[in-house]
């Protein structure tokens, strides 16, 4: 029985895969039916995860006597109440308890570890013992001080033209090799998707090898 | 003479343009099946990262606590499945290592089995050598919860519904502060953040992360200021990491494959910049 399943998952997996590169060819019924299917067994899980969730945790610290665990229970049923018009002002509570407990958590911890940290880092001694190093931290305190003016720095902040023109040049510059550098992982990374894919047909379901 | 060779490149160009993409989803696939079945044995150099990670796991001492961050989800599992699991294989099979493995991604129970299932125990024991703790839904809010007190947390039960008294691991650790190593799998910014605030700086965690290979460009910065201390991204320095384990395994067969798809996307390139190039010249002159 175990082995009928394993092998009925890898059939289906494996038709799943072709109905979805189908769409290369053109857009057809078989793509969307994957699409569909595949986004609606998404939202399956996540559903009976927090279902699983508030068992385990919620009602789990209730019958431990913990009895504020029913605050996030009524937080939790106000959300519900935006399906009716009439009470649509109450979900505004759990919605601010929500928002408001996962700013204050963020925002503290926000300051010192992405911004000051990653400002700090941008501004790296030149000389190193390594020449490669000191060059490299003097591209990045360059490119980072003009990808800032690129964004700030308006025409009636630098009068002169010509000066101006040579900023957002090299801001460009600056933000072109990040976003081409970007691009270039992003190809590799989906190329990643297709071998593992390929992987699987030719050697999980096919056989090969 | 020289309007001659524009039009002839003008024409050459829109030709290119104009041709079917169809094709070139053929050619792609052509080029990343036939290293798949017949491997070309190009060489792979191990790079600075996956062998600073494997050093940094090497440098363990027996008794240490490692937390396993898991956030995987079905779509990026493919490129951070294989570092997962090589970095999983070494963390299991090192001896005195003790892992706790949760996640903040509701898909990640399903691929700890999975990831668990490919790497095997290795010896250890569970609820001694390693715990699973599970799901911990809010996101951020539920990380800080966990950071400052796991048992309050995960209201004193991991994810199979034994309570923390029964496994000996659990009386070990409480919170961040109890923690060795931090590894997490984070293939979006808001679970790399999260890990990264509430986890890794105020504890002053040691933070390795196995991010998407896309991701690699945006998270430099941090490795550069020293907050990410190293990572395994993708599949490629998963099989570096395959490498310096001394076990090889499925990933490493796909290696040829990633190097001539490379290489075709650099060639790519050229034609496509090319192209840009003469079409603007050929503007240029009209």
């Amino acid at each position: 029985m175990n082995n009928f399943v394993e092998l009925l998952g890898i059939w289906v997996g494996a038709i799943y895969i072709l109905m979805v590169y189908s769409y290369l060819y053109k857009d057809n019924p078989l793509f969307k039916f994957a699409q569909s299917t595949v986004l609606g067994g998404a939202v399956a899980h996540i559903t009976l995860m927090a279902i699983q969730s508030v068992n385990r945790l919620v009602v789990g610290g209730l019958m431990e006597g913990k009895i504020i665990y029913v605050l996030p229970i009524i937080f939790g049923v106000t959300l519900y109440a935006r399906y009716y018009t009439e009470y649509r002002w109450i979900t505004r509570y759990g919605l601010a308890v929500i928002t408001g407990s996962f700013v204050g958590i963020r925002l503290g911890p926000e300051i010192s570890a992405v911004f000051i940290k990653q400002v700090k880092s941008s501004m790296l001694s030149f000389s190193t013992a390594n020449i490669y190093d000191s060059i490299g931290h003097l591209i990045i305190a360059v490119f980072t001080a003009f990808t800032i003016i690129y964004f700030i720095f308006d025409k009636k902040l630098i009068p002169k033209p010509s000066i101006h023109k040579k900023t957002m040049m090299l801001g460009r510059l600056a933000l072109s090799c990040s976003i081409g550098y970007t691009a270039g992982t992003y190809f590799i990374t989906r190329f990643s998707f297709l071998i593992d894919r390929l992987q699987y047909l030719f050697f999980t379901w096919i056989g090969l090898g | 003479m020289n309007e001659k060779k524009k039009e002839k490149h003008k024409t050459l160009a829109e030709k290119i343009i104009a041709f079917d993409e169809r094709y070139l989803y053929f050619v792609i696939f052509i080029i990343f099946s036939f290293p798949l079945l017949k491997p070309l044995g190009l060489p792979l150099v191990v790079t600075e990262q996956p062998r600073k990670t494997f050093e940094a796991i090497e440098a363990l001492e027996p008794g240490s606590i490692v937390v396993l961050g898991l956030g995987a989800e079905s779509g990026s599992w493919m490129d951070q499945g294989p570092p997962t699991e090589a970095v999983l294989t070494h963390l299991m099979r090192k001896p005195g290592i003790r892992l706790v493995g949760m996640t903040i991604s509701p898909q990640g129970e399903m691929f700890w089995e999975t990831a668990l299932k490919n790497v095997g125990e290795r010896g250890k024991e569970y609820g001694v050598d390693y715990v699973w703790l599970g799901f911990i839904p809010g996101q951020e809010v539920g990380l800080a919860s966990a950071a400052s007190d796991i048992s309050e947390c995960f209201v004193g039960t991991d994810a199979y519904g034994t309570p923390f008294d029964e496994l000996p691991l659990m009386k070990e650790i409480n919170s961040a502060n109890d923690v060795d190593l931090l590894v997490v799998y984070t293939w979006s910014d808001l679970g790399f953040f999260a890990w990264l605030r509430q986890w890794a700086d105020p504890y002053h965690l040691k933070y390795i992360i196995m991010p998407l290979g896309a991701q690699v460009g945006i998270y430099i910065s941090f490795l550069a200021s020293g907050q990410i201390y190293s990572w395994v991204a993708g599949t490629r320095q998963a099989g570096e990491y395959q490498l310096l384990l001394k076990e090889p395994g499925p990933i490493l067969a796909t290696m040829d494959a990633q190097s001539t798809g490379h290489i075709f996307t650099v060639l790519l390139m050229i034609v496509g910049n090319t192209i840009f190039i003469l079409r603007k010249r050929g503007k240029e002159a009209q």
